[in-house]
């Protein structure tokens, strides 16, 4: 279970199949796709000497390029393409061959026949790469508000287009995997329920596509609610991929430096796949301290193949620098590139006194400590000296973990932050979460307590693994529940199963979670892989949120249905801090 | 392993009938005191009275707790499900991963506590145990890379599938056996089986994903299309062979006729009367607007045209109707021409367009030739050059006479060759003419392949061994070394001090100041070679 070679895969199938000078053509959402998976220079070693988007007009005749043509199944593109076979005084393909992401409706089938006068398509094929791989075993749909809505009208109704779109998006998935799964959501969510059932229904719909290989137990794809745990996107993350999404901002395996200061001209927007980054690969999941030391060594390798080149002493040692020399030019800009980013985030956390901030927030979200730890926080918020958004989050996460406490003091918290300067707009985002996540959303949870969300620490095994550290006790509701669900023991009555039962083990898991996973949570579940290695779990969501882009989906959310307060903050993400919001580029592919 | 309570563990653990249902039921005992326990319950408590400070060792936990977890498991099952709660050893089997347990027999079972009973009656035991491993006294697990000496601490479990011993680790994945021990998902029996036999079940690593082919359900529908298509076009065809036909007789008997100015106007009511014989006129009072480009028609500003080919009216717009020649070899630019909507057009000049579209060719396919031409010579000869290249580098000494050396030199030459060829390919790319910004694209991206190929496959041509020198040449050698050089060495030097510069151009043109200090130094350096192994004389 890989969604990145799983995509791969398909493209590659794509490309292959058909030799000589390509073009390919793609709409903006399977461009992202394709992005994820594959450079410029991996697409050029396959003969594709033009990429193009389907929509584009201004393209002329170039009839010796044999076409693939790869979209979804929209309106938008399958009428782009209906254009483009239609119009001779464009380009008229030599050779067509239409891929498309999920499955092509009947009627658009006629459509393109219908227009396909001049017989240049030789080929109509559904690939299901129908949604963007991070990691191996992380996955999302780039959905989120205000583009894409999860809710209408109130917070248990689906967006109906939205709704499709991770309809599509799931059954995709599943096909690329190739798994039939069980399915099973958690139970408080009305949406996680809605999709779960849509699903079953469709898969049932779908009859022999589903039908595989029968595996010893089925799949389980487990349907998960974000706003059952609103704790883990407020938390400040310390491995290197969750801290670039945090403190930076990661889009489509990119992230933009350009705001930095002194940042070089190629430096100003970089890569970050693990794919293409045996570094990264290597160090994604690193904490800040081990990162630190990993980078030096990485400095130092890079300096040692660095000197030998320069005391060349002999045509021998020429020769090895000579051959070494694409190997070495990658690493030079690899090392500039890290370097660049780990330099970043420890000026962002030094400056922001982050250590103190990560300090209290894990006391909040696992602790039961409020007198102690109400006295940091009033502190805490009024100094200015620390960013106002993690002012803010600690705020929140005080307010998400005493909300139904008699001592809640999050109104006095409220009017320090007021009057320390922070704008009135972010501090609606306080109510705004409470709303889209308090205790009155998390129903389920009653079946223990109110503090099931927080105190998941690891404290009940501290003894044997040695002294935790400050900065991570704290662990995701999903990781409980999926471990339950590994030892075959997760309960029917929180977690039900929309169709069918099984009491085995499963072997392979597909966590989905509908607003947004994180990737402290991608961190988790491969932790949780190498943990249990004769368990296989992919997670994916509607988008991979850090703590910004969570905050403003909430307030986008309550602002949908909340009325016209919450439409004034329907922005409050923070437009001028936001570092991964609003920066969505035209999409192009490679470095 | 420091522990020296587990000296006393239980010595039966090792035993060959450790998995057997024998050795299960057993009592419990102590695994510290060996004192005997009815009971799980009651083995807790004495843990905790008589030995709390004692366990101070994950590792005696862990490996105590797996040998009482079977034997509670057969013996005490209700029980042990009720107790296991209380016991903080099973934490500890969940934080690193072990406590295997298989699944009850049944799929599905029904809600709430039917998997245990289910469990005793599917046992694994009707699963062969003929090709199993025979015990011995020294025994190791059989996964790649782990090779553990098998004991009481480690584990030890025959694989059901493959019969072969394990450690706990290697061994905790479960498959569904059938009873001659073969992949069975619908009937078989969950048995425990090794790592190896687990992961390299069929569809396991399977990353290729499904898909499915609408290419026929798209060709049957083209064809039908195409098919009333090509109806429609013979018919206009046919309409269009019979006007010129008219015409041409037309203009056979009128050749008297002509050049009367007062017979004009009779002469457009003829041919009216002529193109109307072929299609019936569409009614114009019926119609108010185009039907191409839904304009609205008017007395004068947008005139009413008719289509002489399908007799619809449309207007006069050059993308609605346009006048085509109507006959096919007239060579006069004057001759007779007839109205024709778009849409008509379309299907009659469709055959003609086809035809003359991919004849036309374009100017970078044969560009694109060559490179496929360049690249698959390279591919198939730099492999073999790269082997010579390894056979000599074996060698303390290569002679010029030496045949490998021959050889590679002539593969060599060839390589080089070609690799100039693709060089002055990718220059003649980029002063490719083009106006077409799409060209431009393309034509860029191809000189990009070539760059980047080139970078990636040249290397290995400046490998060659040294002539009579020994390889590899002392450190000393930037003066003694090389006090003459072949004209083949020198011309090494030569191409090496070109890519060189080429780096370090590039080096300097993306600002990669350190990079670039590096590449200069050893510009520096062959130069000085270069100077000394060339120096005439
Ligand atoms: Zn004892
Ligand atoms: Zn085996
Ligand atoms: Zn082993
Ligand atoms: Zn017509
Ligand atoms: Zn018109």
């Amino acid at each position: 279970m890989d969604v990145t070679k799983a995509v791969q895969n398909y493209l590659n199938k794509m490309i292959t199949e058909v030799t000589g000078m390509k073009v390919l053509l793609m709409d903006a959402e399977t461009t992202s796709i394709i992005s994820m998976v594959m450079t410029q220079t991996q697409l050029l070693q396959r003969e594709v000497y033009l990429i193009d988007r389907v929509d584009n007009t201004q393209r002329e005749k170039m009839r010796h390029l044999k076409c693939i043509c790869f979209v979804r199944p929209t309106g938008e593109s399958v009428q782009a393409l209906v254009e483009e076979l239609r119009d001779p005084r464009l380009v008229l393909l030599y050779r067509d061959l239409a891929d498309f992401s999920n499955t092509l409706k009947k009627s658009d089938i006629e459509r393109l026949a219908e227009v396909d006068e001049n017989e240049v398509v030789r080929e109509i094929q559904e690939y299901y790469a129908d949604f963007l791989s991070i990691n191996p075993e992380l996955f999302h749909l780039n959905v989120s508000a205000p583009s894409h809505p999860l809710f209408v009208e109130n917070l248990s109704t689906w967006d109906t287009r939205t709704f499709s779109r991770v309809t599509e998006g799931i059954l995709a998935m599943l096909l690329a995997l190739k798994k039939k799964p069980l399915i099973r959501y958690e139970k408080s969510s009305a949406l996680a329920r809605k999709l779960a059932s849509e699903l079953s229904y469709q898969i049932q719909q779908e009859g022999p596509l589903f039908d595989f290989r029968r595996p010893d137990t089925a799949p389980i794809l487990l349907i998960m609610d974000r706003r059952n745990d609103p704790v883990t996107p407020l938390l400040l993350q310390w491995t290197y991929q969750a801290m670039v999404h945090e403190l930076i901002g990661i889009t489509n395996g990119r992230v933009d430096l350009s705001g930095l200061p002194d940042v070089r001209p190629e430096m100003r927007e970089v890569v970050l796949n693990p794919e293409q980054d045996s570094f990264y690969r290597k160090s994604m999941y690193l904490n800040m301290g081990d990162l630190g030391s990993n980078i030096k060594s990485y400095v130092d390798e890079y300096q040692t193949k660095h000197k030998s080149s320069a005391q060349v002493e002999s045509i021998t040692d020429m020769k090895k620098f000579v051959e070494d020399y694409p190997e070495f030019r990658k690493l030079s800009g690899n090392v500039t590139k890290h370097v660049t980013l780990v330099g970043e985030l420890s000026r962002q956390v030094g400056r922001g006194h982050l250590m103190e901030v990560g300090e209290l927030e894990q006391s909040l979200a696992v602790n039961d400590n409020h007198t102690q730890d109400l006295k940091t926080l009033r502190a805490m918020v009024e100094r200015t000296d620390i960013p106002e958004d993690a002012r803010i989050r600690l705020t929140l996460l005080y307010a998400l973990r005493y909300e139904k406490s008699p001592q809640n003091a999050t109104p006095q918290l409220l009017d320090i932050l007021a009057r320390s300067g922070v704008s009135d707009k972010k501090i609606a985002l306080v109510g705004h979460v409470l709303q889209y996540a308090g205790a009155d959303q998390r129903l389920g949870e009653d079946l223990f307590s109110n503090n099931n969300v927080f105190s998941r620490t690891k404290n009940a095994f501290k003894g044997l693994q040695g002294v935790e550290n400050v900065y991570t006790q704290h662990v995701p509701h999903l990781v409980e529940t999926l471990q339950e669900c590994i030892k075959g023991k997760l309960r029917d009555q929180l977690y039900p199963f929309i169709e069918g039962a099984s009491r085995d083990k499963p072997q392979d898991i597909i966590v989905f979670m509908i607003g947004g996973a994180t990737y402290a949570e991608a961190h988790e579940i491969n932790k949780l892989n190498a943990q249990h290695p004769a368990v296989r779990i992919v997670l994916g969501g509607t988008s991979v949120h850090n703590s910004q882009s969570f905050l403003k989906e909430a307030a986008e959310s309550v602002g949908r249905w909340g009325g016209a307060s919450g439409k004034n903050n329907s922005n409050t993400g923070g437009k001028e801090n936001d570092p991964q919001a609003e920066r969505v580029k035209s999409n192009r592919i490679g470095a | 392993m420091s522990s020296p309570r587990l000296q006393r563990l239980p010595r039966d653990a090792g035993s060959p009938s450790a998995d057997s249902p024998l050795y299960m039921a057993e009592g419990l005992s102590c695994p510290v005191c060996e004192e005997e326990m009815t009971n799980l319950g009651q083995l807790n408590r004495h843990l905790d009275d008589a030995h709390q400070t004692e366990f101070d060792t994950k590792d005696a936990l862990v490996s105590w707790f797996r040998t009482a977890q079977r034997k509670v498991a057969a013996t005490a099952a209700p029980l042990g499900r009720a107790a296991t709660g209380t016991i903080t050893a099973l934490r500890v089997e969940s934080v690193i991963g072990g406590g295997f347990e298989l699944n009850p027999g049944a799929d599905v079972a029904s809600p709430a506590g039917a998997g245990a009973p289910q469990a005793a009656l599917v046992s694994d035991a009707t699963v062969t145990r003929a090709h199993w491993q025979k015990d011995g006294a020294n025994d190791r697990c059989s996964t790649e890379g782990c090779g553990k000496y098998l004991s009481i601490r480690t584990g030890r479990h025959h694989c059901r599938k493959c019969g072969l011993l394990h450690c706990d680790t290697h061994s905790s994945y479960q498959m569904r056996l059938s009873p001659s021990a073969l992949p069975d998902p619908v009937a078989g029996i969950w048995c425990r089986v090794c790592q190896k036999c687990y992961k390299e079940r069929e569809g396991y690593r399977d990353t290729i994903g499904v898909s499915r082919n609408k290419t026929n359900v798209f060709l049957r529908m083209r064809k039908n299309r195409i098919d009333t298509l090509l109806l429609e076009s013979n018919k206009l065809e046919k309409r269009l062979e019979k006007l010129s036909a008219l015409y041409a007789e037309e203009e056979a008997n009128g050749q008297s006729a002509t050049g009367s100015p007062m017979l004009y106007g009779s002469a457009a009511a003829k041919s009216r009367r002529l193109e109307q014989s072929v299609v019936k006129w569409e009614d114009d009072t019926h119609v108010s607007a185009c039907p191409l480009c839904t304009k609205q028609f008017g007395a004068f500003t947008n005139r009413r045209h008719h289509c002489r080919l399908c007799g619809r009216v449309v207007c006069g717009t050059n993308t609605c109707s346009s006048m085509v020649g109507l006959l096919v070899d007239d060579t006069r630019s004057n001759g007779p021409q007839i109205r024709v909507c778009a849409d008509c057009k379309r299907v009659v000049t469709r055959r003609a367009e086809k035809y003359h579209d991919t004849a036309s060719s374009n100017s970078i396919i044969p560009i694109y030739r060559s490179l496929v031409k360049y690249k698959s010579s390279v591919d198939e000869l730099l492999p073999k050059f790269n082997g010579l290249l390894m056979t000599m580098s074996n060698r303390a000494v290569v002679e010029y006479e030496d045949s490998d050396y021959q050889l590679a030199s002539r593969y060599r030459k060839s390589l080089m060759e070609w690799f100039s060829e693709l060089d002055k390919l990718g220059k003649r790319i980029k002063l490719h003419p083009t106006s077409s910004k799409t060209t431009t694209r393309v034509l860029n991206a191809l000189h990009l392949s070539i760059i980047t190929y080139l970078q990636t496959h040249m290397f290995t041509l400046q490998l060659m061994p040294k002539v009579g020198a020994p390889a590899p040449p002392p450190k000393d050698s930037a003066t003694s070394a090389f006090p003459t050089m072949d004209p083949a060495q020198l011309a090494v030097l030569q191409e090496q001090r070109k890519l060189v510069q080429g780096f370090l151009d590039d080096a300097l043109r993306r600002r990669r100041f350190e990079d670039a200090a590096a590449l200069r130094e050893s510009l520096d350096e062959l130069d000085r070679e270069i100077k000394l192994g060339g120096a005439p004389g």
